[in-house]
């Protein structure tokens, strides 16, 4: 009898404590957000410098908030003038209009991969082993190669200790781009037709890491008011040739 | 006095263990990191089958599951690949296979994703591609078959056909999943490949670390075509996992491991 009562408190103390924290639970949780991009930034400078700032971070979810992911694969169209240019930002070549969750799940994770594939680059620049000329690099020890190359902690080290130079206006950065402002505007409107956007602009930062200068080219886009960034043209080079 | 002070005891007891009940099964449910992998299949075979069903369902994360993603970069030994073939080898980043390492949290989310970016850009999205009746003729001997654009007087011509007029999601949702096949036992003739693949297994088995590998072949009806999709797949442990598409492949275009059965001899 006694045994039963014991169990009895026990229980209703068990229930008590699954109950309290249970609703406990579900006042304070905040579920997580589907969405992967952020609310976008007032001006395409304050979209790159929450980038470069995530990035020094090393936050990877921060660095995909800066960036147009959902806005991008839902206001893209199959645009007659601008398909070659939704092709080329929506990697994967798979060039449709979102029919269903199932074409959106790939177009979400073609766009994110787009996104992801600019810290790849980074990650093998940091580590010495990106724009080998012949593509391979030559080594009898494996060992030694992976102690340069890739020591425990390299690309968290060598982001958080990243300085930021400065950002600058694509034209000014580069006054002797051989492409002509006309035609680069007419690339614009082709991607701003072709993305949906409102508007889109360039911009260009100059960074260092271990010291060695970096610059980014990046293309920004526009969506309901708000600055997102797009993507890095020319990926992740060095100022001066390696 | 004494009864009550036990009475809290119990009470007491009872409660902290129903918060410490409440914590583990919260922290499972809500916390624990999610792993874009499966449980693996008993057999290759039900790999590649459950490939193909799931994106019959039009279940993408299904489908990527039944990927080796997580245990591929955490088996995958760098050291090996680079003495195998006397070099670092890194031609466009992780869309090589034998280049996967992280060294550090931070990198290890990003090859991770470089994972999951080659099985949708590779394998996922070609074969949606394949459905939207655009297969790829692939003349790796002319540059100009790698080359893909419409023309914009073809604009109109080319929507009706690959994209609104077509119901590509409809199409994926009616393929027809065949025999499934080990490299051995398939139908068609890749005698001039055998040589390559001992090589191949040999290779693959050291750098990625696999405890068991084949080749596996199932054959898909997409829209009244009939296709063979090949596979590599590995084993760790004892579950089995789609890997990549067969290096064959790459030969025949960019389908997401499918070719056009009529592009195939018999044995």
């Amino acid at each position: 009898m006694e045994k039963k009562v014991i169990f009895l408190k026990f229980l209703a103390g068990f229930v008590a404590a699954v109950l309290l924290g249970g609703i406990a639970f579900a006042l304070i949780y905040e579920a997580p957000t589907e969405k992967i991009e952020g609310e976008g930034y007032d001006t395409p400078e304050d979209a790159f410098m929450a980038y470069l700032t995530a990035l020094q971070k090393t936050d990877r979810e921060a660095i995909f908030e800066t960036f147009a992911i959902e806005s991008l694969v839902e206001k893209s169209s199959w645009d007659q003038d601008a398909a070659y240019v939704c092709q080329y930002y929506l990697r994967g070549e798979l060039l449709t209009d979102i029919e269903s969750e199932f074409t959106k799940d790939i177009m979400l994770e073609m766009r994110i991969s787009n996104v992801n594939e600019l810290l790849e680059i980074i990650y093998y620049r940091l580590s010495g082993t990106w724009n080998i000329t012949d593509g391979s690099m030559e080594t009898d020890d494996p060992e030694a190669f992976i102690k340069e190359h890739f020591p425990d902690g390299m690309m968290e080290k060598k982001l958080r200790k990243m300085q930021i130079i400065g950002l600058y206006d694509y034209y000014d950065y580069f006054p002797n781009d051989f492409s002509s402002r006309e035609s680069l505007e007419e690339n614009y409107q082709k991607c701003m037709r072709g993305l949906g956007a409102e508007d889109y602009c360039w911009a260009v930062a100059e960074v260092e890491m271990a010291g060695k200068k970096y610059y980014q080219v990046i293309d920004q886009i526009k969506y309901d008011g708000r600055w997102y960034n797009l993507a890095f043209s020319f990926g992740f080079q060095p100022c001066e040739t390696e | 006095m004494q009864s009550k002070k036990r009475s809290i005891l119990y009470y007491g007891t009872g409660f902290l263990s129903g918060l410490l009940a409440v914590g583990i099964i919260l922290s499972v449910l809500f916390f624990a990191p999610k792993k874009e992998e499966g449980k693996g299949y008993d057999s290759a075979e039900d790999a590649l089958f459950a490939y193909l069903t799931a994106l019959k369902s039009l279940d993408y994360d299904e489908a990527l599951s039944t990927f080796a993603i997580e245990t591929a970069l955490e088996e995958m030994d760098l050291r090996e690949a680079i003495e195998l073939n006397g070099a670092y080898i890194n031609a466009s980043g992780t869309n090589h296979l034998l280049d996967m390492y992280a060294t550090d949290a931070f990198s290890e989310k990003i090859m991770l994703q470089a994972r999951t970016r080659m099985l949708c850009r590779s394998m996922i999205a070609p074969f949606y591609r394949v459905c939207m009746d655009l297969y790829q003729d692939f003349d790796p001997y002319n540059w100009q078959s790698w080359v893909r654009s419409v023309e914009s007087e073809e604009y109109e011509a080319f929507d009706m056909a690959h994209i609104h007029g077509r119901d590509t999601e409809k199409i994926i949702s009616e393929i027809e999943i065949g025999e499934i096949y080990r490299w051995e036992e398939i139908p068609y003739s890749f005698e001039e490949w055998e040589p390559y693949m001992e090589g191949m297994f040999e290779t693959r088995q050291r750098a990625l670390q696999v405890d068991d590998q084949t080749v596996t072949a199932a054959e898909v009806r997409i829209d009244g075509e009939d296709y063979l999709l090949m596979m590599y797949s590995v084993c760790y442990g004892k579950k089995w996992y789609n890997y990549f598409e067969h290096p064959i492949n790459t030969y025949y275009g960019e389908n997401g491991g499918l070719i056009r059965a009529d592009e195939l001899i018999l044995k």
